[in-house]
């Protein structure tokens, strides 16, 4: 059964690593989006607080690995930059779903969990990126 | 078991940097019952431990100590990194990363970012002099780049890096 796309009108975050963002001359790598079946939240289910301490709690393997902020963008805006990729024009949806928590395999539970299914390349990601507003790390 | 090693090295330089530490480590592999003193220096260059991975003066003296202390956050980073995701540093990538360096030196002035990716590969980010954002990431057998000003996206394989760098220094001047 195919997943629900979010809609248009919600706005989503992705996570941002230490590793991704230099702070010291705010610079972002495309690491942030490239890929496949990156994993985003919707703000419209929990709010940036909520989602940090998940974040933490899911992604901060490492002493030293933190995430330090995130990236939020328009849904529309999303699918908009992906058309507008001149080298390869790109049709992108965020699809919904949500994760259940499972102590014992160490998932964290995130109802607002969503998906983009297709494949981001390094220049789609930067288009991507030069669009996110940047929220640092409050928690 | 240092000539196993000397063998990784020869699988490792397959695009011959004329007067590398390599190709002297390769020679050294060729004369190995003459100069076993040599062999201790391959043991050297390319250590089996992760911390042990040290840049080369040179690499810093481009990406600065910003660029040097991200590096050693990420050479620590374990496999599994990022919610099991991540895979840890690939030594080949850091190689192949300072020879990019080497050839770069003019890079120091834009003052690079280190990054690091889920593949376990560095990443070098900055801007050329019009402002546009330039990213190269170092793979083991080859290198990924986005050159913004163009919107060109593609990668070269190792035999090509020396052509690369030539392109790099022209987007530069």
């Amino acid at each position: 059964m195919p997943r629900p796309e979010v809609l248009s009108e919600e706005n989503i975050v992705r996570a941002i690593h230490k590793a991704w963002w230099d702070e010291q001359e705010n610079r972002k790598e495309s690491s942030i989006f490239k890929g496949q079946n990156i994993s985003v939240s919707r703000l419209s289910i929990l709010n940036l607080d909520e989602l940090f301490v998940i974040f933490h709690k899911q992604l901060d393997t490492s002493p030293n690995g933190v995430i330090i902020g995130a990236g939020e963008i328009n849904v529309r805006q999303l699918k908009e930059v992906g058309r507008n990729f001149t080298a390869n024009p790109t049709e992108l949806t965020v699809e919904v779903d949500p994760i259940k928590g499972d102590a014992e395999k160490r998932i964290v539970e995130n109802p607002a969990h969503a998906e983009i299914p297709q494949k981001i390349s390094r220049g789609l990601a930067n288009k991507i990126i030069d669009e996110l507003i940047f929220h640092r790390n409050q928690i | 078991m240092n000539l196993q090693i000397t063998t990784n090295q020869a699988n490792i330089f397959p695009f011959g940097f004329g007067s590398s530490r390599a190709d002297e480590n390769l020679r050294s592999h060729k004369n190995y019952n003459k100069q076993k003193a040599k062999l201790f220096e391959v043991e050297i260059v390319e250590p089996k431990q992760k911390e042990n991975l040290a840049l080369t003066t040179q690499t810093i003296a481009v990406i600065g100590i910003n660029g040097k202390r991200r590096f050693d956050e990420f050479k620590n980073y374990p496999n599994g990194w990022y919610g099991g995701k991540g895979k840890e540093i690939s030594k080949r990538s850091v190689f192949i990363f300072e020879q990019f360096i080497k050839y770069l030196p003019e890079l120091k002035s834009f003052r690079p970012s280190l990054f690091f990716t889920l593949e376990g590969n560095l990443s070098l980010g900055w801007e050329d002099k019009n402002g546009q954002s330039i990213e190269v990431e170092f793979y083991a057998d080859r290198i990924e780049y986005f050159i913004k000003s163009t919107d060109e996206e593609s990668s070269i394989t190792l035999a090509y890096i020396l052509q690369f760098t030539e392109k790099i220094k022209n987007l530069l001047k």
